[in-house]
């Protein structure tokens, strides 16, 4: 199951992001760190709210079009 | 016809004018470029005008129609096409000083796909830079204004195509859509507009956001006119990797065939955090009118809803995807808040993408299931009415959860039309999800209830 979103998530912080940014060799300006903190946290929560091992799903792709044979328009 | 009335007339009745001859393709052509003159210096929807194309346009249609040689619906039909379109000859921005000077050597095939079906262009309509998101300070271009009230924006990124549709200054129009940027538009415009299936629609020649996540399809003032419009456009096409050979049914053949009987399902779950009161209320009025109309209305749970949110990992990380080598080499050509959060996606990891992904999969597992249950689910569009400049052009103005982006995550079609009106006189909006391919339920439900409501009638104090 996919957890509920209100388990404890942890939040990256903006020492995390600066140390992101170094792996990255990327470079955002000092005062528009938390911007991209906050853009980031709220990307990820729900990623972080799942625990992993217990998504069966294991194919990412959306396949509901998969073996469809009809014809051109 | 009165003035105001052609600006406003729909697909069908510009159709029968036409081959009635009491309006000419010409005529109309003049009256919206005479419009676009007196109105755009204030909404600045247009980037670029293709006046003489469209007068030339025009009259072959005029010649066309004279020979009685063409059946289009939308032959003679003004259009006006978001500028992250490629427009052979015509300069395409994507809203970005990156591409300020690009011309393209051809027609993106929706574009291709309009002209040969008659339509005649009117110009190129602003976007956000890179379709991305909602305005944002530092964007090159001057940004649209919202015809219900210019110190509000018209949604985006297909900001021009909302402000022109609403405005009279266009019959028909293109969006693209990522996170909702064809149905934020159409509800913060007062408009129809319509994300099809992933595949439905091509993508080629569309300057990418999200490989993902992007779709293109139509806008327009009512939800005959996206089905006229779905009607040229849909189809496979070799030159879009993502685009499906699933046949194209006929769009307009079953609008009004009603909705008794039809099972309507409606997520209480997620759609409704923070909404806004008279969303709320406009909202529950329309499940009234849903119910009045036939429909069987029940409400439905999506186990994995909460996931949808990740939609914001799968773009940012494309995003960078696309834009790495511009970002690293000419940063300063990107608009300053855009590149930050452009940059944003170059900082997650190839597990979180991943993981993303893989909620995707299991959102849209879900979605199928709850789609065995009922024909359509109906939501608001966005929680509440535009939010005004003032609010969004502040750096930190949040991301904010979408009602839209479950559908993109899911590749299903959803339909956004008007369903009310706040206090203050800004638009409200009614979305309609439907099965993978099965758009012409999903406009037959809103053909439906526009039938029965009048609030796409209603015109801005421009």
């Amino acid at each position: 199951m996919v957890s509920a979103m209100s388990d404890p998530i942890h939040e990256l912080t903006v020492s995390e992001v600066r140390e992101r940014l170094t792996a990255a060799g990327l470079r955002i300006d000092e005062e528009r760190l938390d911007m991209v903190r906050v853009l980031l946290n709220t990307a990820l929560a729900s990623v972080r709210a799942m625990d992993t091992r217990a998504l069966k799903t294991l194919e990412p792709a959306v396949t509901f079009d998969a073996g469809a044979d009809h014809g051109e328009r | 016809m009165a003035s105001d009335e052609l600006h406003y007339a729909t697909i069908r009745d510009l159709g029968e004018q036409f081959r009635r001859r009491t309006l000419s393709p010409l005529e109309l052509t003049e009256a919206l470029l005479a419009r676009i003159e007196k109105l755009d210096p204030r909404l600045h929807a247009f980037v670029t005008l293709t006046a003489e194309r469209a007068r030339a346009e025009a009259r072959a249609a005029e010649e066309t129609l004279r020979r009685g040689d063409n059946a289009s619906p939308l032959l003679g039909i003004p259009v006006a096409y978001k500028d992250l379109y490629a427009t052979k000859g015509i300069r395409t921005t994507a809203g970005s000083a990156l591409l300020e000077s690009w011309i393209p050597e051809a027609d993106s095939t929706c574009v291709a796909r309009l002209q040969e079906a008659g339509c005649v262009m009117l110009g190129k309509l602003i976007t956000h830079e890179f379709a991305f998101g909602i305005q944002f300070p530092g964007h090159r271009f001057r940004p649209a204004r919202n015809p219900w009230n210019l110190e509000h924006i018209p949604g985006g990124s297909s900001s021009g195509s909302g402000a022109a549709l609403a405005a009279g200054l266009t019959v028909g129009s293109l969006g693209s859509d990522t996170g909702g940027s064809i149905r934020g538009p159409a509800a913060f415009s007062g408009i129809a507009g319509l994300k099809p299936t992933y595949g439905r629609c091509s993508r080629a020649g569309v300057v990418t956001l999200s490989w993902a996540l992007d779709h293109t399809g139509p806008m327009a003032r009512s939800v005959e006119d996206c089905a006229y419009l779905l009607q040229a456009l849909a189809g496979y096409d070799p030159a879009d990797p993502a685009s499906s050979h699933v046949s194209v049914g006929d769009y307009t053949v079953s609008l009004r065939d009603g909705i008794r009987g039809l099972r309507v399902g409606v997520p209480r779950a997620y759609f409704f955090d923070g909404i806004n009161g008279e969303m709320e209320r406009a909202f529950h009025e329309t499940l009234g009118v849903l119910r009045a109309l036939g429909a069987n209305v029940q409400d439905v749970e999506i186990p994995s809803i909460g996931a949808a949110m990740a939609f914001l990992v799968i773009m940012l990380v494309e995003a960078f995807a696309y834009h790495e080598r511009d970002l690293r080499e000419r940063p300063q050509l990107y608009g300053d808040v855009l590149r930050e959060k452009l940059l944003a996606g170059g900082l997650l990891r190839g597990s979180e993408y991943v993981q993303a992904q893989r909620l995707r999969a299991r959102l849209s597992q879900d979605m199928a299931a709850v789609l065995t249950t009922v024909d359509v689910l109906v939501t608001p569009t966005t929680p509440g009415p535009a939010p005004s400049f003032d609010m969004v052009l502040t750096p930190d103005f949040p991301f904010a959860r979408s009602n839209m982006a479950p559908f993109n995550m899911t590749g299903l079609p959803a339909l956004a039309v008007p369903c009310g009106f706040t206090t203050a006189g800004l638009p409200l909006s009614l979305q309609i999800a439907g099965r993978p391919f099965d758009e012409a339920t999903v406009l037959r439900v809103g053909h439906a209830y526009e039938q029965a409501t009048d609030w796409h009638r209603r015109r801005p104090p421009v």
